[in-house]
C-alpha cells in the first residue's frame, strides 16, 4: 500500500527544509504543500523554529583561550617526538592512579574494601563506585586539571580559587568542629592553627579521591596557605609536577613545585596532611611540627 | 594523522595544524581553539546551560589536545569535536542526573547585551531545549546553529544517517509543542 501522502511528506520534512532532497522528490513536497493546509502548517512552524536560532543566538563569547590553556597539563621539555610526552603523561597518570588506588584501599574500611573489592552493581551510583577505587586514567587526567587550576586561580584569586573547587566538588562550609560528622575524624586544625596564622574558611569537600577537610588560613600578611586533611596520600593531585622528597622535623615530605610556591604532603597518623601554598620547605616544617597529633 | 591527507572540503582546520597541536605546540592548539570555539559553546550552553558551557568548552578542548593522535582525519576536524562536546555535555547531564534534580535557571549574560525581544526568545529557546531529549537537542542544535550537513551530524552524533532525519523531525515536533505551551 503506498504511503498516506501527508505522512510521507511529513517524514521528509525536515529533510525538504534543510536542503537535503534532491529535485524530484522537493518538487513533490512544494506541490503537496500548496494543497495541504496542515502539512503546510507544520513546515512554517518548523521554518519558524530555524528563526528562533537564528534570533537567539547566545550574546555570550566562548571563554578566553587562556582559560583552557590553564586546565591543560604543564607542557614538557621538547624531550623528544610529540607521541612521547603523551605516552610518558598517560604513564604518569596510571602510575599516580595505582599509588591512590592503593593508597585507598589500604586506607579505607575492611567493609569498604570488601566493597571494592567486588565488582560493582547493576544500578549501585556511579558517583559511589567511582569516587575511590575506580577513578580511571581518564578521571585522574581531569582530576589533576582541576587541581591544575585550582592551583593557578589561588594565586591570583584566593576566593575565586575556593568558590571553584567548592562549587566543583560538591564542597559544604562548615566549621572544624562540624566537619567532624562529615568526615568521622576530629580535623587537625581544630586545636588551632600556629601563630601567624588565622582560620579564614573551613569546609568538607568531596574529592574524587576522597572526602577532605579543606582550612583555608591567612597569614598576617594577608597570604593564603590552604591546608588539606585526607585519607589518600595526594600522590596524583598535582600530575607530573616536579617533586622531590624532603625531611621536614620527623617526617617525610612530598614537596611539589607549584607556579610560584610549593606545595607539601605528609603523613599523620593514618592520615594525610596536604599543604598548597606554602612558601618554602622552612615554613613546611613548621606547619608539620604544628600539626602534629600529639 | 596523515598531514598529506586532504581535510573534507571547508573545514577551518587544516591537517598540518592539527598535526602542529598534536605535537603540543599552544599556538597552534589556540589557533584552532579560536577557530571553532565558536559553535563549541553555542551547542554547550544550548545542551547545559551558560555557567556549565563554559566549564564544559573548556573541557572538551583539555580532552580534545589530550587525544589528539587519535583524530585519523577521514572526518571533518570539527566534525570529531562536536562529537567529543556531545559526549562531554551527555555524561555532564548523566552525572547531574544522578547527583540531584537542577531546576532549569535562566542565566544572565555579561557581555553585550542582547534587547529585551531577544533576551526573551532566547530564555524561552533554552528552556524548551532542556526539556528536551539532550539526543535531540544536540542534533538540533548542530543543524540550526552549526548547519552541519546530515553526513556531519551523522558523525558527530554517532548515529546513521539515514536516521538524522527522522530525529530532526522528531526535535522539531517536540521544540514546537513546548514553546506552544509556553505561550499558553
Amino acid at each position: 500500500m503506498a504511503p498516506h501522502p501527508c505522512q510521507s511528506v511529513q517524514d521528509q520534512l525536515s529533510a525538504y527544509l534543510d536542503g537535503e532532497l534532491g529535485t524530484a522528490e522537493r518538487h513533490q513536497i512544494e506541490e503537496h504543500l500548496s494543497q495541504c493546509p496542515a502539512c503546510d502548517a507544520e513546515w512554517q512552524s518548523f521554518r519558524q523554529l530555524g528563526q528562533l536560532f537564528r534570533e537567539s543566538v547566545p550574546a555570550e563569547t566562548p571563554p578566553p583561550w587562556e582559560s583552557v590553556e590553564s586546565r591543560m597539563l604543564p607542557r614538557r621539555l621538547p624531550a623528544g617526538p610529540w607521541w612521547w610526552s603523551t605516552t610518558t603523561a598517560a604513564a604518569a597518570a596510571i602510575a599516580a592512579l595505582l599509588l591512590v588506588a592503593v593508597g585507598f584501599w589500604a586506607s579505607a574500611p575492611k567493609n569498604q574494601r570488601d566493597r571494592i573489592a567486588q565488582p560493582s552493581e547493576a544500578g549501585q551510583d556511579e558517583e559511589t563506585s567511582m569516587a575511590g577505587m575506580a577513578m580511571n586514567a581518564e578521571h585522574m587526567l581531569e582530576f589533576q586539571r582541576t587541581m591544575n587550576d585550582y592551583v593557578a586561580k589561588l594565586s591570583s584569586d584566593p576566593d575565586q580559587a575556593e568558590r571553584f573547587l567548592l562549587t566543583k566538588y560538591d564542597g559544604q562550609a562548615v566549621s572544624p568542629d562540624q566537619a567532624e560528622a562529615l568526615v568521622g575524624y576530629q580535623p587537625l586544625i581544630s586545636r588551632g592553627l600556629p601563630g601567624g596564622y588565622e582560620l579564614a574558611s573551613s569546609s568538607v569537600v568531596e574529592m574524587p579521591c576522597c572526602t577532605c577537610f579543606k582550612a583555608v588560613c591567612r597569614r598576617s600578611d594577608g597570604s593564603t596557605l590552604v591546608l588539606f586533611e585526607h585519607d589518600d596520600d595526594a600522590a596524583g593531585w598535582f600530575g607530573d609536577r616536579n617533586r622531590s622528597m624532603a625531611t621536614c622535623g620527623d617526617k617525610d615530605c612530598c614537596l611539589i613545585e607549584l607556579d610560584s610556591n610549593i606545595a607539601a604532603t605528609w603523613k599523620e597518623g593514618s592520615r594525610s596532611i596536604t599543604a598548597v601554598g606554602a612558601r618554602d620547605q622552612g615554613e613546611v616544617t613548621m606547619l608539620v611540627n604544628a600539626l602534629k597529633r600529639s | 594523522m596523515d598531514p598529506n591527507r586532504q581535510q573534507p572540503a571547508d573545514s577551518f582546520v587544516s591537517p598540518a595544524l592539527v598535526q602542529s597541536a598534536a605535537g603540543g605546540d599552544r599556538s597552534a592548539q589556540r589557533e584552532i581553539y579560536e577557530r571553532t570555539c565558536d559553535l563549541v559553546f553555542r551547542l554547550l550552553v544550548r545542551m547545559v546551560g551558560r555557567q556549565e558551557g563554559e566549564d564544559l568548552t573548556q573541557q572538551v578542548y583539555v580532552q580534545a589536545f589530550t587525544k589528539l593522535e587519535q583524530f585519523q582525519g577521514t572526518a571533518k576536524f570539527e566534525t570529531w569535536l562536536y562529537r567529543i562536546a556531545r559526549n562531554e555535555a551527555l555524561q555532564h547531564l548523566r552525572r547531574q542526573r544522578v547527583r540531584k534534580t537542577v531546576p532549569i535557571e535562566i542565566e544572565p549574560t555579561t557581555r553585550s547585551e542582547p534587547t529585551i525581544e531577544q533576551k526573551e526568545i532566547a530564555e524561552r529557546l533554552q528552556a524548551a531545549l532542556r526539556q528536551l531529549d539532550p539526543e535531540l537537542s544536540t542534533i538540533i542544535s548542530l543543524k540550526e546553529d552549526g548547519g552541519l550537513s546530515y553526513k556531519e551530524i551523522a558523525e558527530a552524533a554517532g548515529i546513521p544517517e539515514g536516521t538524522v532525519g527522522s530525529r530532526l523531525n522528531r526535535a522539531r515536533r517536540e521544540l514546537a509543542k513546548l514553546l506552544k505551551a509556553e505561550d499558553r
